[in-house]
Parts: structure tokens; C-alpha cells; sequence
């Protein structure tokens, strides 16, 4: 007796087991995106081995002062005679580092709070979002420069003020995501078989959100370094004899119309290229996580 | 008689509506009035559920039966009326005995896909009651999970998949899988194969079927599709605009329907055989809201009259146990008559009763009102 | 055979998909045809490739999607010949198309009245008023009710079937000769449905426009349609009269398909002969037929040659090699598992 020729249900390879290849395929069809990464690469790999590797001491002054860029002073000189390359070497750490820990910073209480407010509702909600809406009102910049000049120019004090000022953005977007989750069949579905709240939102309402968020997190990293520079540059962020790159432009800016171009404009292009490439990566892993060609 | 597992009284959701666009009001493209108005998604549900029964909602958009299902599983607080299971009042209870409820009480959505989280894997969407519950077996957690996917048909290498690697079929699988880990006495299933395609809506309604066999579990299967119902459940409810219009056993009910909207219903349902000849009973215009009082249906039905407007609708008994919500048939003015026919060959159950009319006999002098502006 | 030429006539259609997955023929070598007047009812499941078929026919693939051979005769016009502004104009004119009412067909910034208005300006070069004014007998015509006031409205003010029914509006507008309607009732209550097909039946008698149908709904062609088209992974299994395809279908598919609707009408319990699931396209190879591996009566011929077209009875054919010479002349082996 004949019989039958049975496929077995067919197991549609998804997008979640190919993800790596998915991510090698956006990023081979990106110009951008391939830029964007060597220059992150780079970026990144400056910042850990520079300083090893130019080891000059961006203390140390001398008397040779303002002097062009040549191969012994491949950035040339400040009026106080420092290596301004070496400045610029140190200063990409403290740049990517406060930017980093903005981002995180930002991140996790936005996150949460977002979270709490889109899920939770009621007077939770009501609290945060009005808060959130003051804080909105003022432009970020200003907030955070509101906050520094309260708190003091240091470090520490930047990474809280920029951090706090971006918290409201990351609240508002996790908490629309949130609400709208609320009413998702699976979110339902686990209020059925009796999850309670803290549990939704733990493991299935943050976990769901995480795309929208790690896609605001690499913009974090993008304005957070150029909002230390400009802090810094107005002078309430990082105050010198600190290398940071915005005050160093500040301070080369004054020296501009006197023909030393190099002080200004060099630090100015590095911001310039790490901003590029905290973007460009940033677009590109909002590529890889909101598919239109899937 | 034994008391029903699930019993429901006079049920009303009230939903309010903000903006002058949507559901509320008329929808005929009328302006509806500027203060926001209240909608009822159910106006007065009532529904005993005994225990080995498998109870059908049937009912198109608007009918209130998706609330319904929500409200019996307490996803969704009603606004007046009570539930009760196992003779509790299930507003009062605490907060263990919620947890009780919902070990006993659960749930199977429409959409197979929305219904699992798409960030979880199979083994953790199964286990996910079982640890909230505190029911997981230490020793032996992977068999646990193994013979839940057994029971409904999945494979081991099904566990630790992503939901995006599923079937349609496959995913439906999991959600009943998930809802059958606590051994829930009463599953309430929200349209479960309406996502389906043909071939796997078969499978999935074989299923259900034996495990309402095997595990005695209680069913209350909501769906706008009637073959689903017909082949799943022993009584049917039919709502029309969140009123329950009919009760009956689910063979007489299809044989000789009795509320003017089932008849419609019926004669509306596209069947797979040119053969059957079905009564062209058709409803007027498009859904539209009646005003409180009076019969819901009135503004579209083929049978309306003066008094239909006129007198409240009340779910009546009619002969054999069956309910109906249409005072004309109640009252013997007009006769219900069988909506599906066969050309040749087989009859149905009334025509081998005698009954062969096909035409509707309305009393003389009772004309159905031309045209209800609502 | 035929006295005149069919209005549409889909020659060896093929259409091929090109995605990250890969590319895959979504129709393959697909030939149909409808005449003046008639309706035909495409049927398959999702991703058999009927909606492809559809919008190959007014030129409006996605991207992705491109046509890779085949003609498309409109009146003996191949429209795949046509130029983009050649195709404009037959578009809502010769043939029109309606969808899914959950598809953004209306524009939603726009009042209905005016957007049927517009159809009758456009092509017919009506005024404006005099088109107005047709528009709302349009919509008197659709038997809808107030039409003034919804011609006023916007479409989110409307119900499902009333959209639905204010699209048939535009789209006869013009008049068209040929009607595509991808699932058109997909979605709308059965109550609402029916009262569409009425409507598109009365159509039917006053201006003989031709319907091919698409849906997975076989109920709905059983009324609906004069004839009937299963398709299945991107080809068609089996063509002919609907009584003909209901009575005696001869494709496993077809047959498969049938047994496994739960019937509502009559107590007997369905059948679940369909087994898996609808091949992967992407992984297929060319040139075999496509449901071997869900065939009860697979063989080995099966896997490696296209099934022929075979005439079984008048205007019913089959894709199957069950029924073309390879049976007789080879004696076919049924595959073992």
C-alpha cells in the first residue's frame, strides 16, 4: 500500500536565528554604515592606545608656545607651550567616557521610569510625565548648562547634568511604548495566568522595548559629546588645565585671529569626527533593528 | 440541578467615548452628538456555563462577545452585573483566591503571533504560569514542560524556539499549551482559529476537541465563525449589539433558527457547495446603533415593526429549553423556518418534519416597517 | 472553441520575488483567463501568489516583485508592453480594483463624495458639480443610506462595509470593463459580506463587468463565482465551471481542500487530509510539481517534472500528473516513505 510523502511542518528560519547574518547584510548594503564603523574603530582604538603610544605629557609646558604643527608637534602647540596632539589624545578619553556614562545614566532612570508610567498609569504616571513635560520645555542644552552651573564644573558634575537633562527624552519614548504594550495580546495573556505588575514590566514590557531605546541610547552618545563640548566651551563644563576637547577650542578660539588656526580647528574636527561616528553607527543599528526590506 | 461552574448575570460594560469620531453614535455618517456619549459593549449578558459543557458565542463586530470573554476571565472589570464561579462572587474575592481563579480560569486569544511574546522562547512561555504558580517540579521541570508540549502536539525541538519560528498552527499550539499548564477547569477561547488558514484551523479544532475529551475541561468558545462552533460546541449563544438574542442546543439552533439575526446569520454564511440553497434573508443597511429602548436589531431587521421599538427586548423561553430575544416569535406571530436547504437529495431535519414551506408567513395585516431611521 | 477572445487573458505569467531571503518565483508560468461579463474566482491560501497574479495585471507589483515572463492580453492589448502613462490611463478606467477594506485605500484626508467626484472629473471630464452630484447617486446606488451625508464624511466616519461599499462606488465610477477584487470581503462580517456580493451581483446585470475574484474562501466562490481557479505556491492546480471543481474536483489539493472545510451546514465531521504546510518557495527547485511533498498520491515523477495541463472534462483542466500521459505511459511508481 502506497504511502504518503509527509514534510514535516516546515520551520520558517527566522530573522532571530539569522540575526548576525541579517546584520553583516545591512551593513554590506551601507556605505554609511561601513564608514561609520571604521571610523568608530578608529575612534575607539585612539582613545585606548593613543596616549601609550604619543606619550608625551599633556602637562608639561614649555616654552616653545603656539607653535605650528610639525612632526615633533604633529598638532602644534598652546600659549602655555602643551603638546596640544597629546591634549587632544587625552581628551578623546574624557570625552567618550562622560559620554558613555550619560548614556547610561540616562538610559536606566529613563527606562525605568518610562516604563513605570507607560505600564503602571494612574498617579505614578501623572507624576513622572509632568515632570517630564518641565523638563521638556527647556531645551536640553540649556537645561543641562542650568544644572552644571548649579552643581560645578567638574566631571562628575557634567556627567549628572547632561545625563539629567536627557532623562525626560528617554521617559517620553519608553513611556509610549509602554502604553501601547499595555494592551497587547501577549501582555493580556500574561495578566492571565496571573503575572503580577513588576513582573510584566520586568520581563516583558522592558525587554520589549529595548529596540527604541538602545536606538535613543546611541543618539545619547552622539549629543553628549557635543553637548560637553559645548559646555565646556561656555565654560561650565570641564575646566581646564583638564583636556577636554570643547575647552580646548574655546580656549584656541581666542587665539584664532593671531593666525594660530591649529589650536581651535583641530580639537574642533576631532569632536566633529566622533560625533560622525557615534551617528553614523547609530543609524545603522536603527537600520538593522527596524527592517523596512524584511 | 447542579449549579453551573461559571454563571453570569445581567452583565454591562460601559465604555466612554471622548471624541465625536468612532464607534459611538450612528454610523451612517451622521454627526453624532457633542457630549461624549457612553457605549454598551454588553447591555445584560447572562450565561451559565456547566462544568463538560462547551458553550459557543456567536456574533459579528460590535456584538460584545471579545468583552465578554474578557470579562469572564476578569481581565476586564464589567460595569454592573456579577460573576460567579464555583458559587463565589468573583468581584469579592482576595487576593489568593484571584490566584486560585487564575489557575483555574484561563484564556486562548485570537492572534497567535500578538498572543506570545516575541522575545521569549517556547519552554519559558510554557513555564511561565507554572513558576507564578509555584507548580514547578524541581526534580523533573524539563518532563513537565515536555508533556504540556505532548499534549498538544508539539515536539522538543519546539521549546526553545523563538515565536517568529513558528507556524501559525504551531503558535496557537504553544498559547493552548500555556493556558492548559495550570490544569485550568474552564478554557475561554477568543476566536481560536479565526488567524488560521483552512488547513491548519482543521488541525487546531481536532485538538481542542480531544482534549475537551481527555481532560474534561470546560469550554466557552467564542467565534463569528458558526462551522467552528458547530464543531466544538453543545449550546450557542447568539449576540447581536451586546445582547444576547438566542440560546439553544447548537443542532436544533442550526436546523431551525430562531431569531431573525440567526436566520440572517445563516442565510449569510458562505458554504462550500453549490448545492445548498439557502433563504435569502438579509438585514438592511449597516450596523447601526438603536436607540436604549426597544429591540437592538429593529433598525435593520426584515421583520421589524411599530411594536419592536416600542417594547423592551427580553431573552424569553420558547419550546425545548430555547431562548429567544424577539417578542414576534415568542409570541407565535411570526414562525421560524429553516434557513438552509439542499437542492436534491437530503432534507433537513424540518423538512422531514413537514414543514416545506419556504416562503415566511406573516400574519395578515402586520407589514414590516419599510424603512427604521434610527 | 471560444467565439470571442476572453477580456483578460493571463498567458504563462511568471513573477519573481527578490528579498534578503533570497529569490523566488512566486508565480510560476500562471495562465488564466476571464470573459466579458463573467466572474472568476481565484482561491488559495496566503502565499499561494494571488495577489501577484493580481496586481501583475495592473502593473502594480511592490518593488521587490517583478514580472519574468508570460503576456497579459486586455483585449487582445498586452499590458505588459504598455507604457507607465499608457497604463494610467487603463488603471480605474478599463480596469478597476478594489481591496481589503483594512488596506488605506481611501484617502483619509479627503471627504468620499469628493473622492468619487473626482474619478468622474478625471476620466470623464465632468464638471464639478455635475460630478458631485453623481457621486451621491453613486452612493444611492450602492444602497447606501443618507447618501448626501456621507458623501460629506470622511472615510474613518464610516463601517467597514460602508467603506467597502463607497470604494465599488469610485471604482464603477468609470465604468470599468474588468473588476479585480483582492479579498474583497476578508475581514467584513458575513452579514456584511453578503449584502457586498448583492450589490456587486446587481452590478453585475447592469453593466456586464467582468470579476476576477481573489480570495482564500472557498464558500464564497461556491455563490459567487461562474468559475472557479485553485492556486497553490504560485501555480494553478486546477481550473474549471465551480459546480464542476465543487462536484468532481480532481487535484489532491483541490480535494484536500475541500474535505478539510468544517461545515456548518450539515453535522458530518471535516477531514483533515491537507498535511503540512505550503513549501518554502525560496528552496524549491524549478520545474516540479509544487505539492509533492503534502501529496497523498506523490510519485516519483512527481519531483522532477512539470506537471501537464490536462482537460478532464468540458472547460475543467488539471495540473497533475496523475492525469496526463506519464501515468499511462510509464506505469507511475508511487513514492514509498
Amino acid at each position: 500500500m502506497a504511502t504518503r510523502v509527509i514534510a514535516p511542518e516546515r520551520n520558517e528560519p527566522s530573522w532571530g536565528r539569522h540575526r548576525s547574518g541579517y546584520v553583516w547584510y545591512t551593513i554590506r548594503r551601507s556605505v554609511s554604515a561601513q564608514f561609520g564603523l571604521v571610523l568608530l574603530a578608529a575612534v575607539l582604538l585612539v582613545a585606548v592606545a593613543g596616549p601609550a603610544v604619543w606619550s608625551a605629557d599633556p602637562a608639561a609646558t614649555s616654552s616653545n608656545t603656539l607653535a605650528s604643527p610639525s612632526l615633533s608637534l604633529p598638532f602644534g602647540s598652546d600659549q602655555y607651550g602643551r603638546d596640544i596632539l597629546s591634549r587632544v589624545l587625552n581628551g578623546i578619553r574624557i570625552d567618550i567616557a562622560i559620554a558613555v556614562f550619560v548614556a547610561v545614566l540616562a538610559t536606566a532612570v529613563g527606562a525605568v521610569l518610562g516604563v513605570l508610567a507607560g505600564y503602571v498609569g494612574g498617579w505614578v504616571e501623572q507624576l513622572v510625565m509632568r515632570l517630564t513635560d518641565v523638563m521638556l520645555a527647556f531645551p536640553g542644552f540649556i537645561l543641562a548648562l542650568a544644572i552644571a552651573a548649579f552643581l560645578g564644573n567638574d566631571i562628575r558634575n557634567v556627567i549628572l547634568a547632561i545625563g539629567i537633562a536627557y532623562t525626560p527624552v528617554m521617559i517620553r519614548l519608553v513611556r509610549g511604548h509602554a502604553l501601547s504594550l499595555r494592551s497587547a495580546s501577549f501582555i493580556l495573556s500574561s495578566r492571565a495566568v496571573g503575572a503580577p505588575r513588576w513582573w510584566i514590566m520586568l520581563f516583558h514590557v522592558l525587554p520589549n522595548t529595548v529596540s527604541p531605546i538602545l536606538v535613543q541610547t546611541t543618539l545619547f552618545l552622539a549629543w553628549a559629546v557635543l553637548d560637553t563640548a559645548g559646555l565646556s566651551f561656555i565654560g561650565v563644563g570641564i575646566r581646564p588645565p583638564t583636556p577636554e576637547l570643547g575647552s580646548m577650542t574655546a580656549e584656541g578660539a581666542a587665539f584664532m585671529v593671531s593666525g594660530a588656526w591649529w589650536y581651535a580647528v583641530l580639537p574642533g574636527i576631532v569632536i566633529m569626527l566622533i560625533v560622525l561616528s557615534f551617528n553614523l553607527v547609530g543609524d545603522a543599528v536603527r537600520d538593522i533593528l527596524d527592517p523596512q526590506s524584511h | 440541578m447542579t449549579e453551573a461552574l461559571l454563571q453570569a448575570r445581567e452583565l454591562r460594560k460601559e465604555f466612554a467615548l471622548h471624541s465625536s469620531l468612532g464607534l459611538g453614535g450612528l454610523r451612517n455618517g451622521e454627526r453624532p452628538a457633542k457630549e461624549p456619549t457612553k457605549l454598551a459593549a454588553l447591555d445584560g449578558v447572562s450565561l451559565d456555563v456547566h462544568q463538560g459543557e462547551a458553550v459557543g458565542v456567536v456574533g459579528e463586530s460590535g456584538c460584545g462577545k471579545s468583552t465578554l470573554a474578557k470579562c469572564l476571565v476578569k481581565l476586564v472589570e464589567p460595569t454592573s452585573g456579577t460573576i460567579r464561579y464555583d458559587s463565589r462572587d468573583v468581584a469579592k474575592i482576595g487576593r489568593d483566591e484571584l490566584k486560585h481563579f487564575r489557575e483555574q480560569v484561563q484564556i486562548v486569544f485570537q492572534d497567535p503571533a500578538a498572543s506570545l511574546d516575541p522575545r521569549w522562547r517556547v519552554r519559558q512561555i510554557v513555564a511561565e504560569p507554572l513558576r507564578i504558580h509555584g507548580l514547578v517540579d524541581r526534580g523533573n521541570f524539563q518532563g513537565q514542560l515536555l508533556e504540556l508540549l505532548k499534549i498538544v502536539g508539539l515536539r522538543a525541538d519546539h521549546l526553545d524556539r523563538l515565536p517568529n519560528e513558528l507556524s501559525g498552527g504551531e503558535q496557537q499550539r504553544v498559547s493552548i499549551a500555556r493556558a492548559l499548564a495550570t490544569r485550568p477547569r474552564l478554557l475561554v477561547l477568543d476566536e481560536p482559529t479565526s488567524a488560521l488558514d483552512a488547513s491548519t484551523r482543521i488541525h487546531i479544532l481536532n485538538l481542542l476537541a480531544s482534549l475537551r475529551e481527555r481532560l474534561r475541561i470546560t469550554y466557552v468558545l467564542i467565534s463569528h465563525d458558526l462551522s467552528v462552533i458547530r464543531a466544538l460546541c453543545d449550546r450557542v449563544l447568539v449576540m447581536y449589539l451586546g445582547r444576547v438574542v438566542e440560546v439553544g442546543p447548537t443542532e436544533t439552533l442550526f436546523d431551525l433558527p430562531l431569531h431573525p439575526y440567526t436566520e440572517a446569520l445563516l442565510a449569510a454564511i458562505p458554504v462550500p457547495d453549490p448545492d445548498v440553497l439557502k433563504q435569502p434573508v438579509r438585514l438592511r443597511g449597516d450596523l447601526t446603533r438603536a436607540p436604549a429602548a426597544g429591540c437592538s436589531l429593529a433598525p435593520r431587521c426584515p421583520m421589524a415593526e411599530q411594536a419592536c421599538i416600542a417594547r423592551p427586548q427580553k431573552l424569553v423561553g420558547w419550546r425545548d429549553g430555547r431562548l429567544v430575544a424577539c417578542h414576534r416569535i415568542s409570541e407565535g406571530e411570526i414562525q421560524p423556518v429553516p434557513v438552509l436547504q439542499r437542492i436534491s437529495g437530503s432534507k433537513s431535519s424540518s423538512q422531514e418534519a413537514g414543514n416545506d414551506t419556504h416562503a415566511r408567513i406573516l400574519p395578515s395585516g402586520a407589514q414590516p416597517i419599510a424603512d427604521m431611521e434610527a | 472553441m471560444r467565439a470571442n477572445t476572453p477580456l483578460l487573458s493571463v498567458e504563462d505569467l511568471s513573477v519573481d520575488l527578490d528579498v534578503f531571503r533570497g529569490r523566488a518565483r512566486v508565480v510560476d508560468r500562471v495562465s488564466l483567463h476571464v470573459a466579458e461579463g463573467e466572474v472568476l474566482g481565484l482561491v488559495g491560501e496566503s502565499g499561494s501568489g494571488k495577489s501577484m497574479t493580481a496586481m501583475a495585471v495592473l502593473r502594480l507589483l511592490p518593488h521587490a516583485a517583478s514580472v519574468s515572463g508570460g503576456r497579459i492580453l486586455l483585449d487582445g492589448t498586452d499590458v505588459l508592453t504598455l507604457s507607465e502613462a499608457q497604463m494610467r490611463r487603463l488603471r480605474g478606467r478599463q480596469v478597476a480594483m478594489i481591496f481589503q477594506t483594512s488596506l488605506l485605500v481611501l484617502n483619509p484626508l479627503l471627504r468620499v463624495g469628493d473622492q468619487i467626484a473626482r474619478v468622474f472629473e478625471i476620466h470623464l471630464g465632468t464638471t464639478k458639480s455635475v460630478a458631485h452630484a453623481r457621486a451621491v447617486a453613486l452612493l444611492d446606488r450602492v444602497g447606501i443610506r443618507n447618501p448626501e451625508r456621507v458623501s460629506r464624511s470622511y472615510p474613518h466616519e464610516l463601517s467597514g462595509g460602508m467603506v467597502q461599499r463607497a470604494l465599488i462606488a469610485v471604482m464603477m465610477a468609470a465604468q470599468p470593463r474588468l473588476l479585480i477584487a483582492d479579498e474583497p470581503t476578508t475581514g467584513l462580517d458575513v452579514t456584511t459580506e453578503v449584502q457586498i456580493f448583492d450589490l456587486l451581483s446587481e452590478i453585475r446585470s447592469e453593466t456586464n463587468v467582468a470579476i476576477l475574484l481573489i480570495t482564500h474562501d472557498l464558500g464564497t466562490v461556491a455563490t459567487n463565482a461562474d468559475r472557479v481557479a485553485i492556486m497553490h505556491a504560485g501555480h494553478i492546480v486546477e481550473t474549471g465551471p465551480t459546480r464542476s471543481i465543487f462536484k468532481q474536483p480532481k487535484h489532491p489539493y483541490t480535494r484536500a481542500l475541500l474535505s478539510s472545510i468544517p461545515r456548518f451546514d450539515t453535522n458530518s465531521p471535516a477531514d483533515s487530509q491537507l498535511r503540512g504546510q505550503a513549501p518554502d518557495i525560496f528552496t524549491l527547485r524549478a520545474d516540479r510539481c509544487r505539492f509533492v511533498d503534502r501529496c497523498p498520491a506523490a510519485m516519483e515523477i512527481c519531483l522532477d517534472q512539470r506537471p501537464p495541463w490536462v482537460e478532464v472534462s468540458e472547460g475543467h483542466a488539471v495540473f497533475c500528473h496523475l492525469f496526463g500521459g506519464a501515468v499511462a505511459s510509464t506505469g507511475g511508481e508511487r513514492v514509498v516513505d
